[in-house]
């Protein structure tokens, strides 16, 4: 017996530590959050093409007008993809940890890179200013980390090394709370107020000449109101994830093995994150 | 002295939401007076309405730099002007004077986006001066 449990000993230390089940349902359902959030960048530029779509037409608007319309499109497109690639360091994150809970080594995330690379972008382009220097030397913080985490081998053992970087990590949701709240739900009322807007262009001054053309139209703009309600309420469920995302991971940087706190916030976010599925599925 | 001078990004869409609502009292404007309106004047209106709801995104995509005067503009002065032009424009019940304040309001916005801070100070006096020879005090 004592034999086999010394063959067990050595076993457990050759191949590692035991799995850190928190911290892997932290990891699956955090690299979801990330997910989720790319969806919604993805809808702002989108919002911005759908608006113009239906505004060349209703409003018949000159090529020169579209095209300079189509420019502002395409500046919200470059932002939304710049702000993507900054996400890719919550789901880098995620996936990091995720390794490391099952003490693997931690492979080289090229999302990790192109986050880099987006910062690099933001600080050197004259004209932005949508995110502060706070948030982005904390980025760029985290994103260092994970490369260290590749290239210094980190295992299990190094993961509080990583869970002490809450403080980066709450600038980054921060980033993602400005973008949600400040970029992506105001694009979202814009397009919203714009099709009353259309509508009552097609009710003034199309109806009657082209009914059926305007009314083709008017229905079309009933189901975008109803699919933008249904952002705007899936949005509402990604911005509670990101706050229980926090409370978890600093409850994680205070004691990552199993308690009952724990296990009862990473419920909490795990059903949250299911909410998150569904409102995707439905709103996209 | 001019000097370079970023706005924190708090600040920018700040403007950019002020600029949405100018555009949604437009819009509130334009159902209020359909009905005195000619097809000119409601085109009108139309346009005025589309540029400055373009010119909300344009700021939230790529933000505003400004060359700015110490102290001579602040982004309360602009976040100001715009909402008190969004307030004539929910007050005035004739549309030319309506206009005259929006082509003021569109032209402050294209130029926001140039970033040049000596013609926004001056396009903000006149729409200031626009809106004062337009509402009823004026």
């Amino acid at each position: 017996m004592r034999i086999n449990i010394a063959i067990i000993m050595i076993t457990l230390g050759i191949s590692g530590c035991a799995s850190l089940p928190g911290i892997k349902s932290f990891s699956a359902d955090t690299i979801t959050l990330a997910d989720s959030i790319d969806q919604l960048a993805q809808d702002t530029s989108a919002s911005c093409l759908r608006r113009l779509a239906l505004d060349v037409p209703i409003k018949d608007l000159s090529t020169e007008t579209t095209r300079a319309y189509n420019d502002v499109c395409d500046q919200s497109k470059q932002s939304s993809d710049l702000f993507i690639a900054l996400n890719g360091t919550t789901r880098a994150y995620g996936r990091v940890l995720g390794q490391l809970a099952d003490n693997q080594l931690v492979s080289f995330d090229a999302e990790v890179a192109a986050s880099k690379d987006a910062i690099t972008t933001l600080n050197s382009h004259s004209n932005n200013t949508l995110f502060n220097s706070a948030q982005l030397n904390a980025l760029s913080a985290l994103s260092n980390l994970l490369l260290h985490a590749a290239t210094d081998a980190y295992r299990q053992r190094q993961i509080q090394q990583v869970l002490d970087h809450h403080g980066d990590l709450i600038q980054l949701t921060s980033i993602l709370q400005t973008y949600i709240n400040r970029v992506y739900l105001p694009a979202l009322e814009n397009e919203s107020d714009n099709l009353d807007s259309l509508k009552d262009i097609l009710i003034d001054r199309h109806l009657k000449s082209e009914p059926l053309r305007s009314k083709e139209l008017l229905e079309f703009i009933e189901q975008q109101k109803t699919a933008i309600t249904e952002r705007k309420n899936m949005t509402k469920v990604i911005l509670n994830a990101i706050t229980k995302m926090l409370a978890v991971h600093a409850a994680l940087l205070k004691d990552h093995q199993n308690n009952e706190l724990l296990k009862q916030l990473l419920q909490d976010y795990s059903r949250q994150i299911l909410d998150v599925r569904k409102q995707i599925h439905s709103a996209f | 002295m001019l000097s370079n001078k970023k706005l924190l990004s708090d600040q920018e869409f700040d403007i950019a939401d002020a600029m949405q609502a100018a555009a949604a009292a437009t819009l509130m404007q334009r159902r209020s007076l359909k009905n005195h309106l000619s097809v000119q004047e409601y085109d009108e209106l139309v346009d005025k309405e589309t540029a400055l709801r373009y010119d909300a995104d344009r700021y939230r995509a790529v933000g505003i730099k400004l060359l700015a005067s110490n102290g001579a503009l602040t982004v309360s002065n602009i976040v100001e002007i715009i909402d008190h032009a969004s307030d004539a424009i929910r007050q005035i019940r004739d549309v030319s004077r309506l206009l005259n304040i929006l082509n003021r309001l569109v032209a402050l916005g294209v130029t926001i986006s140039s970033g040049n801070a000596q013609t926004i100070l001056t396009q903000i006096s006149e729409l200031k001066a626009t809106i004062k020879a337009n509402t009823v005090e004026g």
